[in-house]
């Protein structure tokens, strides 16, 4: 099962990563293959995913896939600046705790260049990068396991529109959900609520077949890297910084 | 970028007798009016004859509020041509109190040098504004334009450049 997950989940993401980490220039790519890694395929319900496999963790280290996955895997879109997501992540952090011990495992990857920057920051001695994202985790208590995706590759590949955005992978590796945790966004509603995500994962730890389906997303965009018109120089930092992002 | 025809105009009529009365402040370039979505769907309504461009945004929207001076350069000749462009702050869909909407989103709308009418949303779920709009919006920035008779031509998800408002506004105008 893993072995399936492993090549499935995987990430265009790992190459460069990796060779930003040791202070080396990475190996040139092959055209083909360069022309290959600027056109990742895109996830579709029912897909695996096709790639790389690894993760940039919030100390900087790179990740391999294999040692990530679980039975059934749940990657949110994530960000520690977002009112929408911060509205979901208590019942977001219940549901992760209901459920890891059932062999689920939650990712939660930030894609907002405003809140990572457009690439790994350099830090010195033992000093550890994305404080910002450690601090937010600790302040509000949350258990979850954030990784960071420069560039927006990953973010890119699944088509993650905003934070919240979650994603559920079923045994068999393959996308079965996409879209809200559920839709109660302010809380309001909790006798009535569909509870999108919770019963996803309920039936798949069950061995319940789930058709894959889709819910509309709501949450703040994700802040992409833009590449600049020529000539142009504007993009998401602009009114990030403005606002104090 | 999606694109659909929705005959909206008549039931935004309809939707407009519901809604609260609005609060307006003037400000010297520009108003803004509190007001919840069935009163954006009434002010849409009402500019039936002209095109209209929805910009929905938020303060707390690095994104959003990025993308304001595009906007308002690009549609400079857009306006000019009789085009009406009306900007929704959602504030209350973050964590941004009601009592604190419309003098965030005020300030915020006077920094960027905003020159049409801003109106502050004061629904804050995300489905409830939705169900109002007849539109699947997911995250903020959108952009939603209606043409001469009131149907929704154009939904542009996420931060436009001044090059894609200028082409959404023709959008409207065809």
């Amino acid at each position: 099962m893993k072995a399936l997950l492993t090549t499935s989940l995987s990430f265009c993401l790992a190459a460069p990563l990796f060779a930003q980490e040791g202070g080396k220039e990475p190996a040139k790519p092959a055209p083909a293959a360069a022309e290959k890694a600027e056109a990742p395929k895109k996830l579709q319900l029912g897909q695996r995913l096709n790639g790389e496999t690894t993760l940039l963790d919030i100390d900087g280290k790179p990740q391999n896939a294999h040692d990530l996955l679980g039975t059934i895997t749940v990657v949110n879109f994530y960000s520690i600046k977002c009112p929408i997501q911060a509205a979901w992540d208590t019942r977001l952090a219940l549901i992760q705790k209901d459920f890891e011990g059932q062999g689920v495992v939650f990712l939660h990857i930030d894609s907002n260049a405003t809140e990572i920057g457009e690439a790994p920051p350099k830090v010195e001695g033992d000093a550890k990068p994305y404080a910002n994202i450690r601090d937010h985790l600790k302040a509000k208590d949350l258990p979850f396991r954030v990784f960071v995706d420069h560039g927006n590759k990953i973010a890119d590949v699944f088509e993650a529109k905003t934070t919240p955005h979650v994603y559920v992978f079923g045994k068999d590796g393959r996308l079965v959900y996409k879209g809200l945790v559920d839709d109660d966004q302010k809380d309001r509603n909790a006798d009535n609520r569909q509870n999108h995500l919770r019963d996803v994962l309920g039936k798949l730890t069950k061995g319940e077949k789930v058709e894959p389906f889709a819910t509309k997303e709501e949450g703040c965009s994700i802040k992409r890297t833009k590449a600049a018109p020529a000539g142009a120089d504007k993009g998401d930092e602009r009114g990030g910084k403005k606002d104090g992002e | 970028m999606a694109s659909s025809r929705l005959p909206v105009a008549a039931a935004l009529l309809a939707l407009a007798a519901c809604s609260n009365e609005p609060t307006a402040i003037a400000t010297g370039s520009f108003s803004v009016t509190a007001m919840d979505a069935r009163g954006v769907m009434h002010q849409i309504a009402a500019h039936r004859g002209k095109p209209v461009l929805v910009n929905l945004w938020a303060t707390w929207c690095p994104p959003c509020v990025a993308e304001i001076p595009d906007l308002i350069a690009a549609t400079k000749g857009f306006r000019a041509r009789g085009g009406v462009v009306l900007s929704v702050a959602m504030e209350q869909l973050g964590d941004v109190s009601a009592e604190d909407a419309v003098p965030k989103a005020t300030a915020k709308a006077k920094e960027l040098g905003v020159d049409f009418p801003v109106f502050v949303c004061t629904d804050d779920e995300m489905k409830t504004i939705r169900a109002v709009f007849g539109v699947e919006i997911g995250g903020l920035p959108q952009t939603l334009t209606y043409d001469r008779a009131g149907n929704l031509v154009q939904q542009n998800e996420g931060m436009a450049t001044r090059e894609q408002f200028e082409t959404i506004a023709k959008g409207a105008e065809r």
